[in-house]
């Protein structure tokens, strides 16, 4: 006659209480007639005395106070290092490990760089060259007024200085000439 | 001695207080006033029009066929505007608003209909013996292009 005994996944659970009443008053009765089952839940209930008695030592052992100050102390010591700094090391790593990395971005920003140089720097192109020139297909613009009294003092070109296109619309604007000086033009757009 | 130096700096003081040569607020300004009438066709340009710089590049180079209809000396004083009649049967009139320091001229210009004010443009431009144009106005199948040149400090002739 073979003895059925209790499986190991429910003596677990019963040990840790997770056996609903009716399981838990089965399994007793058995480790109540059965010297192996019961001596395999003595040995858990050893098993567990010892975790709980060395976790409680350790943690008596510990000052935690004294190892909070250490971590605060430690943070003091290292502060977060610069952007110019990560930036330099970020250089230096990638340098050794990958060029691409270092030299694909800073080309882009040197061309990035000059071309900003280039558009502060360039010499104003007369409206004409932008493609600003007389459409009379365009719709009818209001009357265009340049500000009285602004030419510039040291231009020796012929600026148009205010116009009143009266009832027509049109626009003003320059050619550029071979030698640099640049030729007003007023252009009516007549209905 | 002393009444000699005292009638040489009078003298110097008052031929500094004239005004130059080149100032002379009682000189009439001179001027030219080209007519030209521009068309998008193909055919001829008027060989004294090929000499002008601005009239080869855009928006005029646009323009295949280039007449000079008439060209018009004018001479600007402080109370004598010139008039120019236009061949669409408009005039257009300069006046001298003002001598610059510079050696530049402001002048007002403005294209009326008969009987009308200020119909068209009343533009003030500071010329300086460079060309301007006026342009756009309809006529003959074509536009009108205007180009005026008032003498002033670089009145140096069109290209």
């Amino acid at each position: 006659m073979s003895i059925e005994h209790v499986q190991e996944d429910a003596l677990n659970m019963h040990f840790d209480g997770e056996l609903a009443p009716a399981e838990a008053a089965s399994v007793e009765r058995h480790l109540a007639t059965c010297g192996e089952c019961s001596k395999r839940l003595n040995s858990m209930q050893r098993l567990h005395e010892m975790i709980t008695m060395s976790a409680a030592q350790v943690a008596s052992e510990v000052d935690f106070d004294a190892m909070f100050g250490r971590v605060e102390q430690g943070t003091k010591v290292a502060p977060v290092p610069r952007l110019i700094e990560r930036i330099g090391l970020w250089v230096t790593e990638s340098l050794q490990h990958n060029p691409m990395r270092v030299w694909a971005p800073a080309g882009g920003l040197a061309l990035a760089a000059a071309a900003a140089v280039i558009f502060v720097l360039r010499p104003s192109e007369p409206m004409a060259k932008r493609g600003v020139v007389p459409d009379e297909r365009e719709p009818k613009r209001e009357k265009m007024m340049v500000a009285e009294n602004d030419p510039a003092p040291e231009s020796n070109a012929s600026e148009v200085v205010q116009v009143d296109f009266g009832s027509n619309t049109g626009t003003v604007f320059e050619i550029a000439l071979a030698d640099g000086a640049s030729t007003p033009v007023v252009w009516i757009n007549e209905d | 001695m002393l009444s000699r130096i005292a009638a040489l700096a009078f003298f110097i003081a008052a031929f500094g207080a004239l005004p130059a040569s080149g100032q002379d607020v009682t000189r009439d300004v001179k001027g030219e006033v080209l007519v030209v009438l521009a068309k998008e066709a193909e055919g001829p340009v008027d060989a004294k029009l090929k000499s002008i710089d601005a009239l080869q590049k855009p928006p005029f180079n646009s323009f295949k066929t280039m007449e000079l209809l008439a060209t018009h000396e004018v001479t600007l004083g402080e109370a004598t505007p010139a008039t120019v009649q236009l061949p669409n049967g408009r005039s257009l009139q300069i006046k001298l608003v003002e001598r610059m320091a510079d050696g530049r001229h402001k002048v007002s210009v403005s294209i009326n209909r008969p009987d009308k004010q200020d119909y068209l443009p009343l533009l003030t431009v500071i010329a300086s013996g460079e060309p301007f144009f006026v342009a756009g106005q309809k006529h003959a199948g074509g536009t009108l292009v205007i180009g005026v040149k008032i003498a002033g400090k670089s009145a140096k002739s069109s290209k």
